[in-house]
């Protein structure tokens, strides 16, 4: 006879709250393609993507593989070619203007996939997806921009947007505008979100400061700023995982 | 009969510099003028500004080259459900709808493209923040190099090499000039010294550098130390300009032959 509080009722309660999990290892393999892919590489290197990504746009007098090894030699990754600048691009692709634009697209393309996959669940549920859609929009990104995260109650993401964008050292945002677009959006979490070109996501004082600023306004307002991600390069920091505010 | 825009060309210089074109604005009002605006509108305003579909449709763009992809995109969004959905759909699918092969392949690309956008960096690049990294990367690449050369290392704020490239039309400081009036030798210098500067700082904004580690390999008829002092002016030079720019000059080094000199540790006003 079991106990009264491990009865399969209360099971049934904790699996009725439960929500399927994401296994992205799974996925990867339902999206095998049998058509000449090889089944035991289930990522594709940068270098076979921009090889297939140059091959299908570009025209036929280019090797694709040459091209590709010549601009991961210059970028060092695939994310860093597609995001690269426009004149760094039209330097590296010899003037080539079709293949800058496609590119240009990959790179959106690749953004919005990754947004895609975040709006699925809510954004604080998988910090991985966060932090993966966080990489592609900023990693490669040269000039400092300070965007905000919008979340509903639920915490299901309204509205990611750049509230600023500045020289390299210094950007300015202001708690009257984040919290202004708040409040029209109905947002009642914030993720405040920023890129430090260096490379480096050690936060400054004024990181500090800012945070604390604006999650002053937003209280106010019954608005919880949720957390401060630094983007440097590929590293990520959260203020809040580092208990800076 | 001339349409409403052929008679207002862009004419002023500046407008032209703008890139305001010569000729009617709509030159083409087939399939191809309409590919050919959007693939300007890309690379003049980025693709951020485009809707999905417009998105989708670009990317049918290669593996449809005649038709208007624009009712095959709305028609698999409609289908998949979203932009996203599409991408990911797996290429039986995709086929199923009848997306040719080239096209598949390019969407069935993107989701790759997206990972890869999102997966931290492995280090790729050579990193030089010791001098022996720095010493070892010297002997392996400079061995077969000819003697006299000067190079220039671009780095980032963490010492990844960015750029290994030479110096060329150098100034020449050594002491045998013609026998021209010294304040014109050493205005010319100066200029010389200028421009050499200004190419280097150029290099380092190009690629984005925030550092440079300047080298000399010594010719063979010279010693260590006279070459380092030969080099000083130039060094000097940039030591003043770099700072400018958020350029970091971390050394000037002498090679030669198993042997170096560095400039910040020979003491000079760094």
């Amino acid at each position: 006879m079991t106990p009264k509080d491990t009865g399969f009722a209360d099971m049934g309660q904790a699996l009725h709250g439960m929500k399927p999990v994401e296994l992205p290892f799974l996925s990867r393999l339902m999206r095998y393609e049998p058509d000449g892919d090889t089944p035991d590489a289930p990522a594709l290197a940068d270098r076979e993507i921009l090889s297939r990504l140059i091959a299908a746009v570009a025209s036929r007098s280019i090797n694709p593989d040459d091209l590709a090894a010549a601009l991961l030699q210059r970028f060092g990754s695939l994310a860093a070619t597609i995001g690269a600048s426009l004149p760094d691009m039209e330097e590296a692709t010899g003037g080539n203007s079709l293949l800058q634009v496609y590119f240009l697209l990959a790179h959106e393309a690749g953004i919005r996939l990754q947004r895609a996959r975040l709006m699925r669940n809510n954004v604080l549920a998988d910090e991985d997806q966060l932090y993966a859609y966080l990489r592609a929009m900023l990693a490669q990104e040269l000039v400092e921009q300070v965007r905000v995260l919008f979340l509903d109650a639920h915490r299901c993401l309204l509205a990611d947007e750049m509230q600023g964008r500045g020289t390299v050292d210094h950007t300015p945002v202001y708690p009257r505008e984040v919290v202004r677009r708040a409040l029209e959006l109905k947002a009642v979490g914030l993720i405040l979100v920023h890129n430090h070109p260096s490379g480096d996501p050690s936060p400054s004082q004024e990181d500090i400061a800012m945070t604390h600023r604006i999650a002053q306004a937003a209280s106010l307002m019954g608005i919880t700023v949720l957390d401060h991600v630094i983007v440097g390069g590929s590293r990520l920091v959260s203020l809040k995982e580092e208990r800076l505010f | 009969m001339d349409g409403p825009f052929t008679g207002e060309k862009a004419g002023t210089p500046c407008e032209k510099a703008a890139g305001a074109a010569d000729g009617p604005a709509f030159a083409s009002t087939g399939p191809k003028g309409h590919r050919q605006r959007m693939r300007q509108r890309v690379l003049k305003r980025g693709a951020d500004s485009l809707a999905d579909y417009e998105i989708l449709e670009m990317l049918l763009f290669p593996g449809v080259p005649r038709r208007d992809t624009k009712p095959q995109a709305k028609a698999l969004i409609n289908h998949f459900g979203s932009l996203a959905a599409v991408l990911e759909a797996p290429a039986e699918s995709l086929k199923k709808q009848g997306v040719g092969p080239l096209s598949t392949r390019l969407l069935t690309l993107m989701p790759a493209v997206a990972d890869s956008m999102a997966k931290p960096e492995e280090q790729v690049r050579v990193v030089l923040g010791s001098w022996d990294a720095l010493l070892q990367y010297c002997d392996v690449h400079y061995a077969r190099l000819p003697a006299g050369q000067m190079r220039i290392l671009f780095l980032d704020s963490r010492n990844q090499l960015l750029a290994d490239e030479q110096v060329l039309d150098e100034p020449d400081t050594s002491a045998s000039q013609p026998a021209v009036s010294k304040a014109q030798t050493a205005k010319a210098m100066e200029e010389a010294l200028r421009s050499a500067v200004a190419f280097l700082l150029q290099r380092a904004l190009a690629v984005n550098a925030s550092a440079v580690i300047t080298i000399r390999l010594t010719p063979v008829t010279l010693e260590p130390d006279r070459q380092m002092a030969a080099d000083t002016p130039f060094v000097q030079m940039l030591l003043k300009e770099a700072p400018l720019f958020s350029v970091d000059v971390h050394d000037h080094l002498v090679l030669k032959k198993g042997e170096w000199r560095s400039f910040r540790l020979v003491g000079q006003e760094w």
